[in-house]
């Protein structure tokens, strides 16, 4: 066994332990050699040392308890939103587009304004439509209308045009909820 | 020895998988991060963030790798990380492995210095790097060549060659520094 063999086995001695036989050959070469001697002496003291003060450090007790409380936080963090939650969330986002499309550039006034001449539109052109129409079909070889029902004909195409007018918004209407709905 | 953690996994009981990880690799994550940190309070927080990344990762583990691989290298690489924070301008690129292997330990170890305390800390800072964080994990690890491989993510040889440069070359600075080896 050479020097450097027998540095290996003194720090291997120390950190595994040697078989009975490694080591009865080392004790052989340190008994001979100062130099190996010294070299086992300091590495007995440094081991020694490092023991000492390399201790493994103590484990703080709630540690374990403060990962979790984390891991719950994080839990509570990535959790998917409820039904009713995301609903709430749709009314509202539709609610605030509701509210600025009444706010628009020219107010909610103007447009209720521009709601009532457009319909108010809409029945008289319907009523002008419906007017020059029926006379025509009076013309047509249909079974005549009782004449009890003649006099009330001339405002037959008025009273038409405020039942479109009125179903038109009653299916405005529906199409508002229906936009609801769909949200 | 970790079946029962992968059983909760493969049946996506993650919580369940997830606590008995901590109790079992919470103190060797701790001891890690002390031995790269080399710092007990930052090891403590490091912990926390490690098993944080974890728990997060959980799903993502398909068995590839030991999961004990697997957590040190998360572990590892947080250290790293933090380390690197913490010294943005200083490179950790590690010195020259073959430099140093080329540089054979010169013993004198004197007379005197028999019997002497030794003063670990100081001799340890003057050590480089990969050399301490090996020795420190050997000493805090209870001297097990295979808990250090592991936990660096190094072969056990490496462990052991790294180990004993490390011992020798405490003894060059204890006989370097008077002031380190002072006589009884």
């Amino acid at each position: 066994m050479n020097c450097h063999e027998c540095e290996e086995l003194i720090l291997e001695t120390l950190e595994t332990g040697l078989t009975a036989h490694r080591q009865a050959e080392l004790q052989g070469h340190v008994a001979a050699c100062p130099t190996c001697r010294q070299f086992q002496q300091a590495q007995l003291r440094l081991d020694t040392a490092l023991v000492k003060s390399l201790r493994p450090p103590s484990l703080p007790h709630d540690l374990s308890a403060r990962i979790l409380h984390r891991v719950d936080q994080e839990l509570a963090r990535t959790a998917s939103p409820s039904v009713e939650a995301r609903k709430q969330a749709a009314e509202a986002e539709f609610q605030a587009r509701m509210t600025e499309l009444k706010k628009g550039p020219f107010g909610s006034r103007v447009l209720r304004m521009l709601d009532v001449i457009g319909l108010g539109a809409a029945g008289l052109l319907a009523g002008l439509l419906l007017n020059s129409l029926l006379p025509r079909l009076a013309s047509l070889p249909l079974p005549s209308v009782p004449t009890v029902w003649q006099g009330s004909m001339t405002y037959a195409p008025w009273v038409a045009a405020a039942l479109i007018v009125a179903a038109g918004m009653a299916l405005g209407r529906r199409r508002d909820l229906l936009a609801r709905i769909r949200i | 020895m970790d079946d029962d953690i992968r059983q909760h996994l493969d049946a996506r009981q993650y919580r369940e998988a997830f606590e008995l990880l901590l109790e079992r690799y919470q103190a060797k994550v701790f001891r890690l991060a002390c031995g790269l940190l080399r710092n007990e309070s930052a090891a403590e927080d490091m912990t926390q963030d490690v098993f944080l990344r974890i728990w997060k990762a959980l799903p993502g583990y398909h068995g590839g790798a030991s999961l004990s691989t697997w957590i040190y290298t998360i572990a590892r690489n947080a250290c790293f990380t933090e380390l690197k924070r913490r010294r943005p301008t200083l490179s950790l690129d590690e010195p020259d492995l073959g430099e140093i292997l080329e540089k054979e330990p010169e013993l004198h170890v004197t007379p005197e210095s028999e019997g002497a305390e030794m003063d670990v800390e100081i001799m340890l800072a003057e050590l480089p790097e990969k050399y301490r964080r090996v020795i420190t994990l050997f000493y805090l690890e209870q001297k097990s060549y295979e808990e250090v491989g592991a936990m660096l993510g190094i072969p056990m040889g490496t462990v052991k060659t790294f180990l004993h440069r490390a011992k020798k070359e405490l003894l060059k600075i204890g006989a370097r520094s008077e002031k380190v080896l002072q006589p009884v």
